[in-house]
């Protein structure tokens, strides 16, 4: 029995010894000696100079603007999603996952494409202006950044919302009606307090998000804009160790702050009550003309925002805005073996992917256990743990695991083991989000079923649990799948010439200018991602929320 | 101040082809009646036509007389109670009986004194600061009722709202709003498919079947003279024989059923389908058999307040008999599955419709 409950222990307690290993001690190592290191500046100076105060402010500020634009965009989306009775509202609701699953370098990509110069909408305003040169670029400085912020975010604002607005009981909406309640005040006293939690969580999550976001920022930023991820990357790249690891640390404080108070709404859901059978919905035909030219628009705008840079990613495989020709130059080197060719990106993304999912899963089932634990110390514990890496910068978590790892076990020629030790941990928090969700939906009663049928503890894991978590454990792969492969921060930072993948290429190509090269690598991301999606739609149906 | 409801061809059609309708009811002043009938019969669809949340397709509903189809529920000055409680989680009991008078911008002081009266009424004035997920089930209802009654609607609309209650809180409870809204003399519209919880609280019943009402009565009424088998077969009055007129007497008819014939007193034409009713009680075993008799198979013996009640299985029919006779019964229950003869006085049994 002893014996049996020490097993038990140490397979609860394995993911939490690896994430010490490799995400605390890599990062508190980076911190620490750095700080102690003092090598050209020293933290005092750091955390005072107007750099520093600049990139801080800067993130907070474009992360504000895109956390507004986000929810302000994704509330209306929410509130259609959950009451309008359409054709295919579930495939829209499964679609709201693909933004989420893309790499962010291939939403740069594919943002260049649809806003930039030369983009889809330059092109249509110098084709009506009749003008030779670009007169539109929203895809630079802080507008692009803010609007590709907005693409990652309103799916989720969407998402969490509209699926706390299922879960309000129509009764009570229609008691309030009854008692008086014009639709105004139902709207402040009923609906808004009941969606808050969740707006409250997506809004936090939202702005975790934008806060640590590096492709974007240093993609479309351009030099001028840095938040404190790129600052830290400029840091490490120019040997400054003692800065990069003060702005770590200011990182690592707020965006833990934020991860709690995320983990904290989220906890706080509980008064949601289970989704409700009839939900107050209507139809098209029921809305007055003045509200359907209203959501036509409205739906305009997300296709624009949302569904275009995606679709632009098509013509941006094809399409070289430098000599304005359309060509299949970019799938030629994608298949190119030689220097520069995309066939190693390729393989190296699969492989390096391919294991961090397993690893992601095989850490991702122990986790989800003991996030369910009875014990609450033990799944707060747990919880934290799930978070950490959505919380830890990733330029630092590189940098931390190329001292900690790579250089004592003599890597260096060859740092692949890091690449995707960093990418498994990146994929963690949603394969074991994933998993706790399929794990929270098994009924108890089915377990305690198996016991009366005298299966013991490993016939139950294995013949019971185990395929009913399936569903679960595929999600949460696909999920880590795709977070991997669209790495691009930690990898573009451990990487050497041998280990760069698709989206550390894609990065490359964009800034030496080879559009294509980098258009054709972004649409094979963007297929895998679709392929993704699909299996994540065919394996859950709906409710896609709760993973979030 | 009291309102007379009356419900003229209402008719309501869904877009997947379903309907409900045409409703043909009126509710006295002061009356407490039940729209009763199995699930997918259109009570709840009637009920929330009343409230306002369901437009009529057609037909008319007014109260005393004015036209309320194009008034908002929000402007009918109704009152009602959910199945589901649907008291506003995000506040407290007190604020809950409190927001309908908000909203009608009653002063505080007045607000407070309603609440303080209500809570008095249903004896809920110890929870008043609790939250809603602090009350149990029984509470909750007695919150909700409180709430709807808190503004002095002039209609109450109740839409099963015992019905997630166990049988002992629901009697407790019924008896309550049977109290309060006799004191209070206001005219309510009760939602239930428990013919007990009917049959306890109205005034009358209105039985509803496929969208309509097949029959409106005091519950005796119904209960002595169903209109139709549908009636007799829900309400349980009786066991329910169908068949057909082989030959008609001077004051009775013969019946033939299944592969038996009855004599029942009354008059059919030849050949005509006819339903009849007996009562439990007036169903008679006879274990000396003489042949002649129908027979059929006891299926249960189950013991009851002075009685006892067998079910027997009459060629697929459930024919049911309450004896009082100790002696029969235990025989009866040591030849479970036995075939035993039945029979019934021609004038106990009632020709429906």
């Amino acid at each position: 029995m002893k014996a049996q409950a020490l097993a038990n222990h140490l397979i609860l307690y394995f993911p939490l010894i690896l994430l010490a290993c490799f995400l605390v001690y890599p990062v508190c190592a980076v911190i620490a000696g750095g700080i102690a290191a003092g090598f050209r500046t020293s933290p005092l100076q750091v955390l005072t100079s107007p750099i520093t105060l600049q990139a801080l402010l800067f993130s907070a500020y474009q992360a504000a603007l895109s956390t507004l634009l986000a929810v302000g965009l994704g509330l209306p989306g929410a509130y259609l999603l959950a009451r309008l009775r359409f054709r295919g509202s579930s495939i829209v609701r499964a679609a709201m996952v693909v933004p989420f699953v893309l790499p962010p370098i291939v939403v740069v990509v594919g943002f260049l494409q649809m806003f930039g110069s030369f983009g889809f909408l330059d092109s249509l305003a110098m084709a009506v202006l009749g003008s030779q040169t670009s007169v539109l670029n929203l895809a630079t400085g802080t507008t692009g950044i803010v609007l590709a912020h907005a693409f990652y975010n309103v799916p989720l604002v969407v998402l969490m919302v509209s699926s706390s607005l299922e879960r309000l009981n129509p009764d009570v909406e229609e008691s309030a009606e009854i008692l008086g309640a014009s639709p105004i005040r139902k709207m402040q006293r009923i609906v808004l307090p009941h969606i808050l939690p969740a707006l409250l969580a997506s809004a936090t999550l939202t702005y975790l998000f934008c806060f640590t976001s590096f492709p974007i920022v240093l993609s479309l930023g351009g030099g001028a804009y840095s938040t404190l991820e790129v600052r830290i990357w400029y840091a490490f790249r120019g040997f400054d160790y003692s800065e990069a690891s003060t702005l770590a640390l200011v990182q690592i404080l707020i965006t833990v702050a934020l991860a709690f108070s995320y983990f904290r709404l989220g906890r706080s859901r509980s008064y949601d009550a289970s989704p409700t059978s009839s939900i107050k919905q209507f139809s098209i035909g029921e809305l007055r003309g003045r509200y359907v030219v209203l959501a036509l628009a409205y739906v305009a705008l997300l296709l624009v925002l949302v569904a275009g840079p995606i679709v632009a990613v098509v013509r941006a495989a094809i399409y070289d805005p430098v000599a304005r020709v359309y060509t299949l130059e970019g799938f030629g080197s994608l298949i190119s073996t030689g220097l520069g060719g995309g066939m190693v990106p390729l393989i190296n993304s699969v492989f390096y992917a391919g294991i961090s999912t397993v690893l992601a899963v095989i850490l991702g089932v122990p986790l989800a256990y003991a996030n369910r634990n009875q014990n609450s110390t033990m799944s707060s514990i747990s919880s934290i743990a799930t978070f950490l890496p959505l919380g830890v910068s990733a330029i630092t978590l590189a940098y931390g695991l190329m001292l900690s790892v790579v250089v004592p076990l003599g890597l260096s020629v060859n740092p692949w083991p890091a690449i995707v030790l960093a990418q498994t941990m990146i994929g963690l928090p949603f394969s074991a989000r994933s998993i706790e969700v399929a794990l929270r939906n098994i009924d108890p009663a089915l377990l305690d079923q198996a016991d009366l049928l005298g299966a013991s503890r490993l016939q139950r894991l294995f013949f019971v649990e185990i395929p009913l978590l399936a569903p679960g454990i595929l999600v949460g792969a696909v999920f880590a799948f795709a977070m991997a492969i669209g790495e691009m921060s930690a990898t573009l930072f451990i990487a050497l010439p041998q280990n760069v993948t698709l989206a550390v290429a894609i990065y490359q190509n964009l800034s030496v200018r080879k559009f294509v090269q980098a258009g054709a690598a972004s649409l094979v991301l963007v297929v895998v991602c679709l392929v993704a999606f699909l299996a994540i739609e065919r394996m859950t149906g709906r409710r896609l929320g709760g993973v979030l | 101040m009291t309102v007379r409801i009356e419900l003229r061809s209402l008719r309501r059609e869904f877009s997947d082809g379903t309907h409900v309708g045409p409703v043909d009811l009126t509710i006295e002043e002061g009356e407490l009646l039940t729209l009763l009938g199995p699930s997918g019969s259109g009570k709840t669809t009637t009920l929330r036509m009343v409230a306002g949340f369901i437009r009529p397709s057609s037909g008319s509903l007014t109260f005393n007389g004015q036209d309320m189809i194009d008034v908002s529920p929000r402007d009918r000055e109704i009152g009602m109670v959910f199945q589901s409680v649907a008291l506003f989680p995000n506040m407290t009991v007190f604020e809950n009986m409190a927001f309908g008078l908000e909203m009608a911008r009653w002063s505080r002081t007045r607000i407070m004194d309603r609440v303080d009266e209500l809570s008095r009424v249903l004896d809920i004035r110890e929870l008043l600061n609790r939250r809603i997920s602090e009350v149990s089930g029984g509470e909750a209802q007695r919150v909700a009722v409180a709430r709807a009654l808190a503004r002095k609607p002039k209609v109450l609309l109740l839409d099963e709202p015992l019905s997630s209650l166990d049988p002992q809180l629901r009697d407790r409870l019924q008896m309550e709003i049977r109290k309060v809204q006799r004191s209070l003399g206001i005219t309510t519209l009760y939602v239930t498919h428990n013919q007990t919880e009917a049959f306890a609280i109205s005034d009358r019943i209105a039985i509803m079947n496929d969208g309509i009402v097949v029959q409106v009565g005091r519950p005796e009424e119904l209960y002595e003279n169903p209109r139709s088998e549908f009636v007799a077969r829900f309400l349980g009055s009786g066991n329910v024989f169908s068949g057909i007129v082989e030959d008609v007497h001077k004051a009775s008819i013969s019946v033939r059923v299944k592969d038996h014939v009855f004599e029942v007193s009354g008059q059919r034409e030849r050949s005509s389908n006819v339903c009849f009713t007996v009562k439990p009680e007036n169903v008679r075993i006879e274990l000396s058999q003489s042949g002649a008799e129908p027979m059929a198979a006891v299926v249960s013996v189950i013991p009851q307040a002075g009685s006892n009640r067998i079910v027997l299985d009459f060629e697929g029919n459930e024919v049911i008999s309450i004896l009082t006779d100790d002696a029969i019964v235990s025989r009866l229950r040591n030849s479970e599955n036995s075939r035993v003869g039945f029979a019934f006085n021609p004038d106990s049994a009632v020709l429906i419709g």
